[in-house]
C-alpha cells in the first residue's frame, strides 16, 4: 500500500469522492473481479482473472497477484497464475479478498474433458489479426504481400480458406508434415519472412495452427458455427498513478449460442495515446506521462475500449470552488476532478460579448450594443443578451449556412441547376428560420419525393447519383459516421461490417429520377424496385438500420422507413452527432473530434455529457435554440481562454475557452462591419452578407483564401479554419482591408466629430476588438497619432493595425 | 529454326480439322445481311451502333463492324476462334457479351460461328478472302520421338523404404509417367515415389530432402527423371536422377524460393527453372553454369516447359503471362496473351507445333507455332484448372478445382470424365501408351483409371509406409489374394457348368426350332393344296356353267320347234278335217277324195312326224334341268376350297410363332452361352491375374525381407 497522497490532497478529492482522508495503508473504497463471472466449457476455454482496486481518490490499482483467491471447489478448475481452466463439470463461487474487501462471482464449468475440434474461423483466423498477418500493409493489402492475400481483418473468411489451402496447392499448407507449412514456417521466421517473426515456436499460436493442420486443415460449416455477438473489456476505467504504474486487461468474446470465450490472447490491442498509455500485445497498460488514453481491444468485427487516465505520481490538487450553472458545468467538472484539472475562471463581459456575438450572430457588435451591455448592472444580462441574440435572423442565417455545407447546397451542372440551388437554400433558410424540430427537418429532407422545384428537399438527392456515395453522405451527415471503409472491407477500427454497410445501402436502391416538365427539375420518387447486392458472393441484401433492426419494408418507400428512423428517438447516433456538430461550433472542438468521425475507436472526450446534451435535445423536441441557450449559458462556455497551471495541456476536456479563428464567411462579415462597408456577391443584392451565399460554388478569393467550403463533399473537413500565411499576406497586403477602410469612411466620420483623440482611439478599440484598449497601448497610440503626419494618417495606420491584429481575427 | 519445326511435318498421320471446302459451302454459307445482322439487331446493336459506339465497336454495318473496336479487330474471317467477338458472345472470355446477361442462344451462336469459319461474307453474292487453313494438324508418328534404344529404362532394385513417413500424404503436387515404361513418379513428401504402374508395387524412393517438390518430368526416351522444389521462402532445387540406378546425376540452381516449374532439353543439355522469384533461368546441366534468365515475367513462374524439339522454351506466370523463348538464346519468340489468370500448366505436343496451356482462368488454350496465334480455346474446368498434359497420339488430359480428371481431343471436344475426386484435382499424366491415365488430388489420392471405359483400377499411396510395416502386412494380402485366387479358381467350374447347360438349351431350342418348322410346312403344305385345287375348281363351274348355257339354249329352241310342229300338226289335222268335211259334203270326186286323202296323210305324216321328234324334243328340254343341276354342283365345290384357303392360312399363324419363339429362343439361349463363356474368360483372367498377382506378392514380399534386412545390415 504505496499511495503516498497528502492529507491537503484528499480533502481536495472529497469534492469529487466522499471519501475520507486516505493514508498510507488505507483500504480500497472498492474492489472489483473482472469477468464478473467465469464460464468455462471444454478442455481449450480458459478465463484470465483481473481483480482491480479503487481507492477513495480515484486511484485504481491492479491487485491480481496480490488478492486472496478462494474457491467453494477448489476441484472443478485448475489454476495458473489469474488464468483458469477446466477440471470437472459442475458451478460454484470464486472469492477474491484484498485490503478488506470480498467480491464474489458464480463459476460454471462444462464439459471439462471435451476437446472441441478447432475451427478456421473461430481459432485460426483471430491469430491471423492478432498476429498483424492480414492489416492493410500486410497481406491484408488489396494485392497481398509477396504473392499471398488473405482479406483486410478477415472480412471474406471463405476466400481466406480457399487462399491458405488450396491457391498454391501444398505449399502454405502441408498436409503431410504440418510443421513444413510454408504458413507456419513463415510465421516463426524459421524461413526468411518480410515480416519477420509473428509468434514464437511452441506458442499457443503455433500450437492452434499446427493441430488445425494435423486434423486436416479443414474449413467449418459456417451456418453450423456460433458467431460473435458482443466483446467486453476490462476494467472499463483505470487511473494509474503515475508513470509505471501497471494494469493488465481482460478481454472475452460472447457468442450467439450463449458461450463466452477469453480473447485476451487473440484480440488486438490498442492505445490512441501511445505516450500517456502504452499497452502490450498481451494487454498489459503501463502508464507513463499524464494525460488520458483510450485503449482498445479488437476481436472479429468488434472494437472495444476503456479510458484511461494517468496522472503524475503524488499530484497535489484543489479542485476550486465554483458555482454550477447548469448539467454542462456538472459533468465537465467531473470530468476535471477526475483529470486533476482545475477550469480557468469566467471571462470578462468585453470577452463574452465579442465571443456570443461571434458565435450566434456572426457579427461584433456595435459600438452602442457594447456600451448597452458593458454599462448594464443586471445579474442576469449575458442570459438576456443570448435569448436576444437567439431571435436575431443572423442565428438562422449561421445554421443555414452550416447545414447548405453538410447538404453541399450548390449549383453542378445537369444536376442541380440555379433555379433548383436557390429554391432548395430558401427551404433549407425557412426550416431553420421556424426553429423547425431537428427530426421533422430530417424527415422532411430524407423522405422527400416530388420535384426539384416543387418540393426542394428533393435536390438533396440530385447531388449524387451513386448510391453508395448517397449512403455514407446520409451516414455522415446524421449520424457523425464515416462508414466508407466498409465498402470494400470491414471497418477495422469501427463495429461496421460490410453487411452493414449494403443493408443499409439498401434503403437507397429504389431511387427514381426523371425529368420534370422544365427541363431543369428533376422528378424525384419511389420506383418501388432495385436492390441491393453483396460485393462479395452477391447476395441482396435486405434493409437495415445502421446499427439498429430490419424493418419491414415491403411495399413501402423505402426511403421515407429510413428518414423516419434516422431522425427518431431509435437511432442513437442522431441526436449525439447533432449536439456534437452544434458544441464543436461553439467551442472549435466537438466532444467527439472530428464530429463526423463517431467512431469506436475515436471515443467522445466526455461520453457522459454527449450522452446527456443528446438526451435534453431529444426530450426538448430537437430544439436547436435550447441547446444553444444551455451551452451559451453554461460557465464552461464562459470560460477564460487564460489557461491555468493545471490545465495547461488540456486539448479536450474544455476546462478553457479556446482561441479560434474565425470562420471565413463570418469574418468577412465582421471586417466589413467594422469598416462600415457593403459587399456585393453574385446573385445577391449590395450589401448581403457573406453568410447569405446560397451556392457554395460561388466565393471570392478572401472567402476561398480563408477556407470557404466548396461543399463538394460533406465532410466536416471542408471549412478550413487553420491560420495560414496567404490568410495573413492578404489581410496585410490584399485588397481587401485596405479597400474596405477607404471605402466605409469610418475614420473620416471619426474626425468629423470633435473628440480627443484618445476617444478616438477606444472607439475604434471598441469597434474592432469590442474592449476598451489599456492604459499603456492608448499612450502609446496617442503618441503615434502625435507623430503621425496629420490625424486622419495617424487614425488609419491605427485602425490597420487594430483590424490586422490577430485579437481581431480570433474569437476568444 | 521455324524450319526445323515444319520439317517435322513429314508423316502425316490424320488431319484433326478436315479443312472445309469452301466453295462446296458457299452456296448455304451464312452472311452479314441475311443471317448475322438480325441476330446483332436483336441482341447487340442497342449498345453497338453508331450513336452508343460502346467499346468503339459498331456492328450494324459491315464496313465498321470489320474494323473492329477499341481493342482491335473483333472478326478474323475464317477462325471463329481468335474471333473477339465469338468468344465473347459465346463466353469464352471475358468480359461475356451481351453484359450481364445470360449467353443468346446456341442456334444464334452456331449462326455466327458458321458466318466466320465461313470467311465473314458481307451479303449471299460475296467471295472469300481467305482460305481455310487447316489449324492444328497433326503430322508426326509419335513412335519416331524420343524411343530409347533398347529396353525402356525400370528402376532396379532400388530400397522402397520411405524417407518420410506421414499418417496423411499431403496434396499430389508433381505427378509424371515415364513414356515407355509402366512407370509412375509420384511427388511425396522430400521424396519421389516411383511407382510399376502394371503391378501397383512401389519400386523406387528417390530421397528429395530438399522438400516439397512441386514439378516432377521424364526425359523424353524416360531415362531420367528431373524433379523441382524445395522449401518456401528458403530455397529451391532441381535434381536430376537416373531412372535405373537412383543415382542423382546433376542438381542445379540456387533459388530462395521453392522452384515452382522445371524442364530439361530434349538433349539434357539445359535446364530450365522458374518459381517466386519470377525469373525465368537455364542452366547447363553439365556444369551447374546458368546459361541466361529471363525477367519478363511479372508474376511467379509457374509453369517452364522445353518443345521435345528442343527448339522452344514456353513459360508461364501467376497473371498470366504466356512467353514463348528461343531455347538455346533465351531471345522472346512470342508474347502469348489471352490467360486471364494463372498459367497453372504447360503442354508441348510431341511434334512442337502445338503448345497448351492450361490456367486458373478454367481454359485451355492451343497455341500453334508457326505464327503465334491461338489455334483452339475451351472452357475446361470452370472455376480453375491445374494441370493439362499432351498424350503421345495428341489427346489432352485436364484436372482442375471442379474435381475432375478430363480427357479431351484437340478440338476441345470431352472424350472422357473421370469419376470426381473428394477434392481438387490436382495433376494428372498419360502412361506410355495412352490407354491409362494416373491422377492425384489435394487430398492426396492417386489413382489409375483405364481410359476408354473410365474405369478405375488401382490406387497409389503418396505416403507409403515402412518396409517392415509392408512386410508385415503382406502376407495378409497375400492370404487375401490365395484365397481370391481360390475363389476365382472356384468360380470357373460352376461357371463353365453354365456354359454347358446354356449348350444344351440351345440344342434344345434347336429341336423346337426344326419341329416347329415341320408343323408349319405341313401347314403351308394345305394352304398351297388348296390353293392350288381352287383354279381346277373354278375352271370345272366355268365348264358347267358354259353347258347348262348351251342346253338351256338348246331346250329354248326346241319348246319353238316344238310348237311350230304342234302348230303344224293342227292346222293339218284341220287342214285334214276340212278335207274330210268337204268331201263328205261334196260330190265325192276324186279330187276331192284326193285332196281329203292328201290332206290326211299329211296330218297322219306329221303326226307320225311330231311323235318321233317328241321324245328328241323332250330329251332336249329335260338336259337343260341337268346341265343347271351340274353347275350349282360345281359351284358349290368351288366356294368350299375358297372357304378352306384362309382357314388354312389361318392356322399356319400358329406354327409360324412356334417358329418365331424358337429361333428367339434359340438367340437367348446363345446370348447366355456366350456370356456364360466371357463369364468364364474372365472368371479364367481373373484367376491367371489373381495368380500373377500372388505371384507378385510373394516376390514383392521376398523383395521386401531382402530390403528389410539390408536396412537392419545398415543400422
Amino acid at each position: 500500500m504505496k499511495l503516498p497522497f497528502s492529507l491537503a490532497l484528499s480533502v481536495a478529492l472529497a469534492l469529487a469522492f466522499p471519501a475520507p482522508g486516505q493514508q498510507p495503508g488505507v483500504n480500497p473504497a472498492r474492489l472489483e473481479v473482472f469477468p464478473p463471472d467465469i464460464q468455462l466449457s471444454g478442455v481449450r476455454d480458459r478465463q484470465l482473472l483481473v481483480i482491480q482496486a479503487t481507492y477513495p481518490d480515484g486511484i485504481t490499482r491492479d491487485v491480481t497477484t496480490e488478492a486472496q483467491i478462494k474457491l467453494a471447489n477448489p476441484g472443478l478448475v485448475r489454476r495458473e497464475g489469474p488464468t483458469f481452466w477446466a477440471a470437472a463439470d459442475g458451478e460454484t463461487t470464486l472469492a477474491a479478498e484484498f485490503g478488506g474487501q470480498t467480491v464474489t462471482i458464480p463459476v460454471k464449468v462444462s464439459q471439462a474433458a471435451v476437446t472441441a475440434p478447432l475451427s478456421f474461423r473461430l481459432d485460426v483466423m483471430p491469430i491471423f489479426m492478432r498476429t498483424g498477418c492480414n492489416t492493410g500493409s500486410c497481406h491484408g493489402a488489396a494485392r497481398g504481400k509477396d504473392g499471398f492475400r488473405i482479406s483486410l481483418f478477415g472480412f471474406d473468411p471463405d476466400g481466406d480458406y480457399n487462399r491458405i489451402t488450396r491457391e498454391m496447392v501444398g505449399r502454405r499448407v502441408n498436409l503431410a508434415v504440418p510443421g513444413e507449412s510454408t504458413l507456419i514456417e513463415k510465421s516463426l521466421g524459421s524461413v526468411p519472412h518480410t515480416g519477420g517473426k509473428r509468434f514464437e515456436a511452441g506458442s499457443e499460436y503455433h500450437q492452434v495452427m499446427l493441430e488445425w493442420i494435423n486434423a486436416g486443415a479443414v474449413n467449418d460449416d459456417a451456418s453450423k458455427l456460433p458467431k460473435v455477438v458482443g466483446v467486453e473489456l476490462y476494467p472499463k476505467t483505470i487511473v494509474l498513478d503515475g508513470p509505471g504504474a501497471t494494469q493488465q486487461m481482460t478481454a472475452r468474446a460472447k457468442y450467439s449460442d450463449g458461450s463466452d470465450r477469453d480473447v485476451t490472447s487473440l484480440a488486438v490491442f490498442l492505445t490512441n495515446n501511445e505516450t500517456s498509455a502504452k499497452i502490450s500485445e498481451g494487454g498489459l497498460i503501463t502508464g507513463a506521462e499524464r494525460g488520458e488514453a483510450f485503449v482498445m481491444a479488437r476481436f472479429e468485427t468488434f472494437t472495444v475500449g476503456s479510458q484511461v487516465l494517468v496522472l503524475p505520481k503524488g499530484l497535489q490538487f484543489q479542485y476550486p470552488e465554483e458555482s454550477e450553472v447548469n448539467y454542462v458545468d456538472a459533468m465537465v467538472a467531473t470530468k476535471l476532478k477526475k483529470l486533476r484539472m482545475a477550469p480557468s475562471g469566467v471571462c470578462s463581459d468585453e470577452d463574452f460579448l465579442r465571443r456570443i456575438f461571434i458565435d450566434i450572430v456572426g457579427l461584433v457588435p456595435t459600438v452602442d450594443e457594447y456600451q448597452k451591455f458593458v454599462s448594464s448592472t443586471e445579474a442576469d444580462k449575458r442570459s438576456k443578451l443570448i435569448n436576444e441574440l437567439l431571435e436575431r435572423k443572423e442565428f438562422a442565417e449561421i445554421w443555414v449556412n452550416k447545414w447548405a455545407e453538410l447538404l453541399q447546397v450548390r449549383q453542378i451542372p445537369n444536376q442541380i441547376s440555379q433555379k433548383g440551388m436557390f429554391l432548395y437554400y430558401n427551404w433549407l433558410v425557412d426550416m431553420l428560420q421556424k426553429n423547425t424540430p431537428m427530426d421533422q427537418f430530417v424527415q422532411e429532407l430524407l423522405g422527400a419525393s416530388g420535384g426539384t422545384f416543387s418540393n426542394p428537399a428533393t435536390n438533396f438527392y440530385q447531388v449524387t447519383n451513386d448510391r453508395l456515395l448517397l449512403t455514407e453522405n446520409v451516414a455522415q451527415v446524421f449520424m457523425g459516421m464515416r462508414i466508407q471503409c466498409a465498402q470494400c472491407h470491414n471497418h477495422p477500427f469501427d463495429r461496421w461490417t460490410m453487411d452493414d454497410y449494403y443493408s443499409f445501402s439498401a434503403f437507397f436502391a429504389q431511387i427514381g429520377r426523371k425529368q420534370g416538365e422544365d427541363y431543369r427539375e428533376t422528378i424525384v420518387f419511389n420506383a418501388g424496385g432495385g436492390e441491393a447486392n453483396h460485393p462479395v458472393g452477391g447476395r441482396v441484401m435486405k434493409p437495415k438500420f445502421l446499427g439498429g433492426e430490419e424493418p419491414d419494408t415491403a411495399g413501402k418507400d423505402r426511403r421515407a422507413t429510413v428518414a423516419a428512423w434516422v431522425g427518431s428517438k431509435e437511432n442513437p447516433f442522431f441526436a449525439r452527432s447533432f449536439v456534437n456538430r452544434v458544441w464543436a461550433h461553439f467551442f472549435g472542438l466537438g466532444i467527439v473530434e472530428p464530429v463526423d468521425d463517431f467512431r469506436v475507436s475515436n471515443p467522445a472526450s466526455n461520453p457522459e455529457l454527449l450522452d446527456e446534451l443528446a438526451k435534453r435535445f431529444t426530450d426538448s423536441k430537437y430544439d436547436l435554440k435550447q441547446l444553444v441557450r444551455e451551452i451559451c449559458n453554461s460557465h464552461t462556455y464562459q470560460r477564460s481562454t487564460q489557461r491555468n497551471e493545471t490545465n495547461q495541456l488540456d486539448e479536450k476536456n474544455f476546462a478553457h475557452a479556446n482561441l479560434r479563428r474565425i470562420k471565413a464567411e463570418n469574418l468577412l462579415d465582421v471586417i466589413s462591419e467594422a469598416t462600415d462597408t457593403r459587399d456585393k456577391f453574385p446573385g445577391l443584392p449590395l450589401g448581403a452578407r457573406a453568410v447569405q451565399i446560397a451556392d457554395g460554388a460561388v466565393s471570392t478569393y478572401f472567402l476561398t483564401t480563408f477556407g470557404r467550403a466548396t461543399r463538394e463533399t460533406v465532410c466536416s473537413c471542408e471549412v478550413k479554419m487553420e491560420p495560414t500565411l496567404s490568410q495573413a499576406l492578404h489581410l496585410l497586403n490584399g485588397d481587401t482591408v485596405n479597400s474596405k477602410i477607404n471605402q466605409g469612411g469610418v475614420i473620416k466620420k471619426l474626425l468629423a466629430e470633435k473628440k480627443f483623440p484618445e476617444e478616438r482611439i477606444v472607439e475604434l478599440y471598441v469597434r474592432t476588438l469590442t474592449r476598451m484598449p489599456t492604459k499603456a497601448e492608448v499612450d502609446q497610440l496617442v503618441n503615434v497619432l502625435n507623430t503621425a503626419p496629420n490625424a486622419e494618417q495617424g487614425l488609419l495606420d491605427i485602425y490597420w493595425a487594430l483590424l490586422n491584429s490577430r485579437e481581431f481575427l480570433f474569437n476568444h | 529454326m521455324l524450319a526445323r519445326v515444319i520439317a517435322y511435318s513429314c508423316v502425316m498421320i490424320g488431319g484433326v480439322f478436315a479443312p472445309v471446302s469452301l466453295a462446296q459451302e458457299a452456296a448455304k454459307a451464312p452472311n452479314y445481311k441475311d443471317d448475322v445482322l438480325p441476330v446483332f439487331n436483336a441482341r447487340c446493336n442497342s449498345c453497338h451502333n453508331p450513336d452508343k459506339k460502346k467499346g468503339g465497336l459498331v456492328l450494324d454495318n459491315y464496313a465498321g463492324m470489320m474494323q473492329g473496336g477499341s481493342s482491335g479487330k473483333v472478326i478474323e474471317p475464317g477462325d471463329a476462334d481468335n474471333s473477339r467477338l465469338y468468344l465473347l458472345t459465346a463466353h469464352e472470355e471475358k468480359p461475356e457479351m451481351p453484359p450481364s446477361s445470360p449467353k443468346i442462344a446456341d442456334e444464334e451462336l452456331a449462326v455466327i460461328r458458321k458466318w466466320i469459319e465461313g470467311g465473314a461474307l458481307e451479303m449471299s453474292g460475296s467471295t472469300t478472302m481467305v482460305k481455310a487453313k487447316p489449324k492444328v494438324e497433326f503430322k508426326l508418328d509419335p513412335s519416331s520421338i524420343g524411343k530409347p534404344q533398347g529396353e525402356p529404362a525400370m528402376p532396379q532394385s532400388l530400397p522402397t523404404e520411405p524417407v518420410v513417413i506421414s499418417p496423411r500424404p499431403n496434396a499430389i503436387t508433381a505427378l509424371a509417367h515415364s513414356p515407355w515404361a509402366p512407370l509412375a513418379a509420384v511427388a511425396g513428401h522430400k521424396q519421389v515415389l516411383l511407382y510399376n504402374t502394371q503391378s501397383q508395387q512401389l519400386i523406387g524412393v528417390l530421397p528429395f530432402a530438399e522438400g516439397i517438390i512441386e514439378v516432377l518430368k521424364f526425359t523424353l526416351d524416360g531415362d531420367l527423371l528431373l524433379a523441382g522444389g524445395g522449401r518456401g521462402g528458403q530455397s529451391g532445387r532441381v535434381v536430376v536422377w537416373d531412372v535405373k540406378t537412383g543415382e542423382r546425376l546433376f542438381e542445379v540452381g540456387k533459388e530462395y524460393d521453392t522452384v515452382l516449374a522445371a524442364d530439361i532439353s530434349p538433349d539434357r543439355s539445359m535446364v530450365a527453372l522458374g518459381g517466386p522469384s519470377k525469373v525465368l533461368r537455364v542452366y547447363n546441366s553439365s556444369d551447374g553454369e546458368l546459361v541466361y534468365e529471363c525477367k519478363k515475367h511479372t508474376e511467379w513462374v509457374t509453369a517452364v516447359g522445353f518443345s521435345p524439339d528442343g527448339v522452344l522454351l514456353a513459360s508461364g506466370d501467376r497473371n498470366g503471362g504466356l512467353l514463348v523463348w528461343e531455347a538455346p538464346t533465351g531471345r522472346e519468340f512470342y508474347d502469348l496473351r489471352n490467360h486471364t489468370a494463372m498459367i497453372s500448366d504447360l503442354s508441348w505436343r510431341l511434334d512442337s507445333n502445338l503448345l497448351a496451356s492450361g490456367s486458373e482462368d478454367g481454359s485451355i488454350r492451343l497455341w500453334e507455332m508457326e505464327k503465334g496465334t491461338q489455334a483452339k480455346t475451351w472452357a475446361a474446368h470452370p472455376g480453375g484448372l491445374e494441370s493439362v498434359k499432351f498424350a503421345k497420339d495428341g489427346r489432352l488430359v485436364s484436372t482442375g478445382r471442379d474435381r475432375l480428371t478430363k480427357v479431351w481431343d484437340q478440338n476441345g471436344a470431352e472424350k472422357k470424365k473421370l469419376e470426381p475426386f473428394p477434392d481438387v484435382a490436382t495433376r494428372a499424366v498419360f502412361n506410355q501408351d495412352d490407354t491409362m491415365v494416373v491422377s492425384g488430388d489435394y487430398s492426396g489420392e492417386v489413382r489409375i483409371h483405364e481410359v476408354n471405359e473410365g474405369k478405375r483400377i488401382g490406387a497409389l499411396s503418396a505416403n507409403p509406409l515402412p518396409v517392415a510395416t509392408r512386410l508385415e502386412q503382406l502376407p495378409a494380402t497375400l492370404a487375401q489374394a490365395r484365397t481370391d485366387a481360390e475363389k476365382a479358381a472356384m468360380s470357373i467350374a460352376p461357371l463353365q457348368e453354365q456354359v454347358k447347360a446354356q449348350q444344351a438349351a440351345v440344342a434344345k431350342a434347336q429341336e423346337g426350332v426344326e419341329a416347329a418348322n415341320k408343323v408349319a410346312a405341313e401347314a403351308q403344305a394345305a394352304v398351297t393344296a388348296a390353293e392350288a385345287l381352287l383354279p381346277q375348281k373354278v375352271a370345272a363351274e366355268q365348264e358347267a356353267a358354259k353347258l347348262a348355257t348351251t342346253a338351256e339354249e338348246t331346250r329354248v329352241k326346241t319348246v319353238q320347234v316344238r310348237e311350230k310342229a304342234f302348230q303344224e300338226l293342227k292346222a293339218k289335222t284341220e287342214a285334214a278335217t276340212k278335207a274330210a268335211e268337204a268331201f263328205a259334203a261334196s260330190k265325192k270326186t276324186d279330187a276331192d277324195k284326193n285332196t281329203a286323202t292328201q290332206a290326211a296323210t299329211a296330218r297322219d305324216t306329221a303326226i307320225r312326224e311330231l311323235d318321233a321328234a317328241l321324245p328328241g324334243w323332250n330329251a332336249a328340254i329335260e338336259a337343260s334341268g341337268t346341265a343347271r343341276l351340274a353347275l350349282e354342283q360345281a359351284t358349290s365345290a368351288r366356294l368350299l376350297v375358297e372357304a378352306k384357303v384362309p382357314a388354312l392360312k389361318l392356322a399356319m399363324a400358329g406354327p409360324q410363332g412356334a417358329v418365331d419363339g424358337a429361333k428367339a429362343a434359340i438367340t437367348a439361349a446363345q446370348a447366355a452361352q456366350q456370356a456364360a463363356e466371357k463369364a468364364v474368360a474372365t472368371a479364367t483372367a481373373g484367376a491367371e491375374a489373381a495368380k500373377v498377382r500372388i505371384t507378385t506378392l510373394e516376390a514383392e514380399i521376398e523383395r521386401l525381407k531382402a530390403e528389410k534386412d539390408r536396412l537392419s545390415a545398415a543400422k
